[in-house]
């Protein structure tokens, strides 16, 4: 690569402010908001569904299973930092356009 | 982690909670395409006879076109939902296909020098600063990610809204590449090869030929070779630059571009037609299929969305393109341009233009 011609930042197009559309900010990181939480409730229940399938050829009723699980403090904790990174990225839209650009730099 | 193969000819993501994400874009993208696109079409127009104006007059200024679409709701929801999912799409694919960057890199290492075909990278090439952008969005564009071919590869089966998983739409437009009239078809070109999706394509078509893909991207031609040596087909890659090509005066019958041209400023075209015009033997032919330019009548929601798509999906020289006369551009360069065999995808125009 060319040292005159610095490459940019890797990814900076989708991690940037990026552009707007509404007059109403709050409806842009709502839509933002509302299509992570779609992906991700597609995707849980896509796994869900492979999950049953997969326990159902083994033989296990995981249906019951599940009721009757006690989550240990290290689950817990995994658990937790996994939802912690969940609501992090559903709520990255607001975080990313708090204001409008006049008002922060 | 678990090596969970690949669907046919495409590579999965790394674990199924990615392709399950992506499945999701892949069909809110189809969505948002091929119904909200229509609704949206149609509710500007109907904004557009409100305000007494025209939907057949070119010469009609984008600036009124646009406000009379903002007038109608459903306009930047489409807008921010377009933008959306593609943002969503390339950060969860790249972030599933980075968890393995290591044994990415050494797969293509490893298949550097393996052949049936060969892969030349001259590393005295220099990227021009034209070509070194997030093209599309794409993380590190064609040229700066060292794994942005396995990254475009997923990323566009999400694009293709799942039609192109298994090069559907590359054998399609290799199908109707068209030879030469003497029918001599013995050294072929892909300008602008990506990840060889159409150079493999043009081999199964033509199996006796030579056949080349060239791109000025170091890792998309990489992984393209690494593909290729995959699927033991005997094509050949080089990085190099479409406007100055290390190959010989007359050395090729046809050569092949698929969506080149809206991705080079304008002022470089003339450049490449004159190297495409160089490296083709006299009767050699240059199958184009590409975005559509001014030489065609496009209705105003066409219009508003290429604009939308140059501003908002980084196609930042797009728009000189389509505003352009490409037919012009093709005559003055000595070709005889008739217009070539149209694919699925209306949205294409495709030229046949002939070296005399």
């Amino acid at each position: 690569m060319n040292a005159d011609n610095p490459a940019p930042a890797i990814g900076e197009e989708i991690s940037s402010r990026g552009p707007t559309y509404f007059d109403n900010l709050v409806l842009e990181n709502l839509l933002e908001s509302f299509m992570e939480l779609a992906a991700e409730v597609w995707t849980i229940r896509d796994r869900q569904a492979v999950l049953e399938t997969v326990l159902k050829s083994q033989g296990i009723d995981a249906a019951t299973l599940i009721e009757q699980h006690r989550p240990d403090d290290a689950e817990l904790a995994t658990r937790k930092a996994l939802r912690e990174e969940f609501v992090a990225r559903l709520l990255a839209g607001f975080l990313r356009r708090s204001d409008s650009k006049e008002t922060i730099a | 982690m678990t090596d969970r193969g690949n669907l046919g000819v495409l590579p999965r993501t790394t674990t199924l909670a990615d392709e399950s994400y992506l499945d999701f874009l892949e069909s809110f993208r189809d969505v948002v395409l091929t119904k909200m696109f229509p609704a949206m079409a149609a509710a500007g127009h109907a904004r557009m006879q409100q305000d007494g104006l025209p939907l057949d007059d070119d010469s009609l200024p984008l600036e009124t076109i646009q406000a009379s679409f903002a007038k109608a709701a459903i306009v930047p929801t489409w807008q921010r939902f377009m933008r959306s999912q593609q943002e969503m799409s390339w950060r969860r694919t790249r972030q599933s296909f980075a968890r393995t960057m290591d044994a990415q890199l050494k797969l293509l290492e490893e298949t550097e020098k393996a052949g049936p075909g060969k892969l030349v990278i001259d590393p005295a090439f220099d990227v021009p600063a034209y070509a070194r952008r997030e093209i599309h969005l794409q993380p590190g564009g064609y040229t700066d990610d060292p794994i942005s071919g396995i990254v475009y590869h997923y990323g566009t089966k999400v694009f293709y809204q799942g039609g192109n998983d298994q090069d559907e739409m590359h054998a399609e437009l290799a199908g109707l590449a068209t030879p030469p009239a003497d029918g001599k078809m013995d050294r072929i070109l892909d300008l602008g090869c990506t990840i060889g999706q159409g150079t493999i394509q043009l081999k199964q078509h033509f199996p006796d030929a030579e056949v080349w893909g060239l791109d000025v991207g170091e890792p998309v031609v990489r992984y393209a070779h690494a593909r290729a040596v995959k699927l033991g087909v005997d094509v050949n890659f080089r990085q190099a630059l479409a406007e100055d090509m290390p190959f010989e005066d007359g050395s090729f019958d046809p050569v092949f571009a698929y969506i080149l041209f809206h991705e080079v400023p304008i002022e470089v075209i003339p450049r490449i037609l004159a190297d495409v015009r160089r490296i083709l033997r006299p009767g050699g032919t240059f199958s184009i299929f590409e975005f559509p330019s001014a030489s065609q009548h496009l209705p105003p929601a066409y219009r508003f969305m290429i604009d939308y798509d140059s501003h908002n999906n980084c196609e930042p020289y797009s728009l000189g393109f389509v505003y352009a006369d490409f037919h012009g551009m093709l005559k003055d360069a000595g070709f005889a341009i008739s217009e070539g065999p149209r694919s699925r995808n209306d949205f294409l125009q495709s030229i046949v233009a002939t070296k005399p």
